[in-house]
């Protein structure tokens, strides 16, 4: 498989997502983030890292125009009314009362895309998460991993150029979430969507992506912007080896800091 | 898109074991349970009856029971025809009444802020103390009958699917913003079945509502003639002192309060079966 061309130093493609200064205040007064500047730069996968209350799913909120920000500004870089953007949630998020393939269908029902292709998409889209034969299972009968399988199906149906996900394996035990890992790392390779990956996991990051925005807490702020220079596809034994092992130093040194900073004010 | 991953293979649980008639040992028991238990008091009763000689008009036995069913089945079929369309009736003009109810006001929150208070008033006050003025108002003791009936049905059906209608999880309302569904999108794919489980145990309790409606309003409207229900003729049994057909008339009731909350339970199996865990076997 090509190497995904990656990004930082050569693309001179106009930011899919541009985030200037921007804030955002609850109701009740929280300061959620402060002062956020983000390029998403095209076919980049990004991963948000911070500790909890860094307000990096917030910031997911807004990059998916879900919440509107109370400061700053926020450009979209691209033509039209509406970003083809998908939305991953911690949770699986499937309705209960449909099988997997009315599950994976229901955004092109939405569009309005006739029924004959959006099942047919929907079966491609199933089938490329390593579910098919699994149609008509309803989320009852599907396992925790698999049914996070199902909800990534859901999100890349519409082929989008950006999937934003919410810690969607945080849930999962360790080797259903390993094997995720890499299944999603080979669908962002040959889809090249643009991802943003928030976790709270170092590993993960490390192991997924190509650039860690590391946040901090009260308020939630960018602290570091780290690139991880490692080409893709990027096997299991890249978890052993010794450049591995020196990302996550790096990361866990940003990441220590931003937590006495956070503690501190 | 073709495959690039491999499938997932794993070990499904196997469906349900099948017994005699698509029902399970255990099935079988519950069925058996009460049912004999329901026998052995009847023995009971028609012992004591006939070893005590109790008369008829204080207690008839189960036997003269069953044969005055028999005898006057006529009327009394005719009688319970009368009272579980009336019932239907009911039920299906509180489903129709509490459901739009329910949609309108998930719509609009004006409009639930506004009325819900006074579906609760009509709730809360007695139907056997506002059946006199219905029966003045509407003039016609079919319609009138109707009312009453419908009026005692249609609250477990509004608040249970006003419930269930707002019980929708947040995240997939947000993916419904998030895809840009539109207000009746949202309604019908996601908030209706969401709130079908809610508006199925409200159906439940309305069902037998409705039958307790129709024959109080009936108690207290009075019938005669054709067009008289059950509870007339309790009344006019009991006016006459034939206790037996008193009785016979009691058990057809209790018979419709059965089969209409048979019916309504059977009706939610089937629609919930594949995803409700009131629905679902359990394994452990």
């Amino acid at each position: 498989m090509d190497a995904h061309a990656p990004s930082s130093a050569a693309s001179p493609a106009q930011p899919l997502v541009t985030l200037r200064r921007v804030g955002k205040r609850f109701a009740n007064g929280t300061v959620a983030l402060r002062d956020i500047d983000l390029d998403l730069v095209p076919g980049q996968f990004i991963s948000l890292l911070g500790p909890s209350g860094c307000g990096k799913s917030t910031l997911l909120k807004l990059l998916s125009g879900l919440a509107p920000a109370s400061s700053g500004q926020m450009q979209w870089g691209w033509q039209g009314d509406r970003p083809a953007l998908s939305f991953v949630f911690q949770d699986p998020t499937l309705l209960p009362w449909a099988h997997a393939l009315r599950n994976v269908a229901l955004p092109l029902m939405l569009a309005g895309v006739p029924e004959d292709e959006a099942s047919a998409r929907a079966r491609e889209a199933l089938a490329s998460v390593g579910l098919a034969g699994f149609e008509k299972r309803y989320p009852r009968e599907l396992s925790g991993g698999m049914k996070m399988r199902v909800s990534i199906a859901r999100a890349l149906v519409t082929r989008p150029r950006i999937l934003l996900m919410d810690e969607p394996f945080a849930a999962l035990d360790e080797i259903t979430r390993t094997r995720l890992n890499a299944d999603l790392l080979a669908l962002w390779q040959r889809e090249r969507f643009s991802a943003v990956f928030v976790t709270h996991s170092i590993f993960e990051s490390v192991f997924l992506s190509q650039r860690i925005v590391v946040m901090a807490p009260r308020p939630g702020r960018v602290v570091a912007d780290l690139d991880v220079d490692e080409p893709y596809p990027r096997a299991a034994s890249y978890r052993t080896s010794a450049v591995y092992g020196r990302h996550c130093d790096r990361v866990a040194a940003a990441l220590e800091a931003a937590t006495e900073m956070g503690a501190v004010q | 898109m073709s495959a690039v991953l491999e499938p997932v293979h794993e070990a499904m649980a196997a469906h349900g074991r099948r017994s005699l008639l698509g029902l399970g040992t255990q099935q079988w028991v519950r069925l058996a349970a009460p049912l004999l238990f329901g026998l052995v008091l009847l023995a009971g009763w028609e012992l004591l009856v006939r070893l005590a000689h109790i008369p008829s008009f204080v207690l008839p036995a189960p036997s003269q029971v069953a044969w005055t069913l028999v005898t006057e089945w006529g009327s009394l079929s005719q009688s319970m025809w009368v009272t579980l369309s009336l019932s239907l009736a009911a039920l299906s003009l509180a489903v129709v009444a509490g459901l739009s109810l329910a949609v309108l006001f998930t719509q609009s929150r004006w409009m639930e802020l506004a009325l819900f208070p006074w579906a609760v008033v009509l709730q809360v006050t007695p139907v056997v103390a506002i059946a006199p003025l219905i029966i003045i108002w509407a003039n016609d003791t079919a319609v009138s009958l109707l009312i009453c009936a419908w009026l005692v049905a249609f609250f477990p059906i509004l608040s249970n699917t006003t419930l269930g209608l707002h019980s929708v999880d947040h995240n997939l309302v947000n993916l419904f913003r998030l895809y840009d569904a539109t207000r009746w999108q949202s309604l019908r794919h996601l908030r209706l079945p969401a709130a079908m489980p809610y508006f199925l145990g409200g159906l439940r309790i309305s069902g037998g509502l409705s039958l307790i409606g129709a024959v109080v309003a009936e108690f207290v409207a009075g019938t005669g003639g054709t067009q008289s229900g059950l509870a007339f003729r309790i009344l006019e049994s009991g006016f006459q002192l034939q206790i037996p057909r008193m009785f016979a008339a009691l058990v057809l009731v209790s018979l419709c309060g059965i089969a209409i909350f048979a019916t309504l339970s059977l009706v939610s199996h089937l629609s919930l079966r594949h995803w409700h865990d009131s629905a679902l076997r359990r394994e452990n």
